[in-house]
């Protein structure tokens, strides 16, 4: 498998949409049964 | 509109996580779980955060169709062994070479690179992970205060195997969810992402 190097700026950006948000609350809009 | 906290059957969930794909990361996984379950993966991931041992007894006991699901959704996996939770993403239950001391306390371990980087910013807190260069063993540290970064040696890439928020499903365990779909599998949960001094 290939390697890929990523920048400081970008690898804190891909983590914060991977985990950003991860413990709030439901929307109580956006509940998933 | 009103909650409904029933649980999905297994086929429902498989299903939503077959459509979200290989690039799918963890917020967008737990985010198609129904919401009590998207409550017990808090409940996990903030034990990370109160325990001085990865979670276990009164915090999983007893919840085996819980735990199977959050496996099959690739969220948290449990050491074979000992039942203890060895993998909660971006935690790790064991020591790893990514070491997040968060501000106030408590220090933690990440699984790898990425998800070291992620801890602090689900918390909203400042922190200083620590590693080493897989290679020459030269310290690593990054530090986040006040969402400013700063990487020591500066020059610190991250090297990953794939895609930074790839993060294949695993396959589901016998009896949780349904194989039927085609999503990738990947046997056990493994590092993707390493810091590079360069």
């Amino acid at each position: 498998m290939t390697a890929t190097v990523f920048g400081q700026a970008e690898a804190v950006q891909a983590a914060g949409q991977a985990f950003g948000g991860l413990l709030d609350p439901p929307d109580p809009q956006e509940t998933t049964p | 509109m009103t909650s409904n906290h029933s649980a999905p059957t297994p086929d429902v969930l498989a299903d939503r996580l077959a459509r979200l794909g290989q690039g799918a990361g963890v917020a967008d996984r737990q985010a198609v779980l129904p919401d009590r379950l998207r409550m017990f993966h808090q409940r996990l991931l903030g034990a990370f955060l109160t325990e001085t041992a990865p979670p276990d007894g009164p915090v999983v006991a007893g919840l085996a169709a819980e735990r199977a699901a959050l496996a099959a959704a690739d969220l948290v996996h449990p050491d074979p062994a000992t039942g203890t939770i060895a993998v909660a993403y971006p935690f790790s239950g064991r020591p790893t070479p990514y070491r997040v001391k968060l501000a106030g306390g408590p220090a933690v371990f990440a699984m790898c690179a990425v998800d070291a980087l992620g801890i602090p910013q689900m918390l909203g807190r400042d922190g200083r992970i620590s590693s080493l260069d897989p290679t020459s063993g030269q310290p690593i540290t990054v530090e986040v205060h006040a969402g400013a970064w700063g990487f020591l040696p500066a020059t610190t890439v991250v090297l990953s195997a794939g895609p930074l928020l790839a993060m294949p499903v695993t396959r589901p365990p016998s009896g949780a969810v349904p194989t039927s779909t085609s999503t990738p599998t990947r046997s056990r949960p493994t590092r993707t992402s390493e810091l590079i001094p360069t």
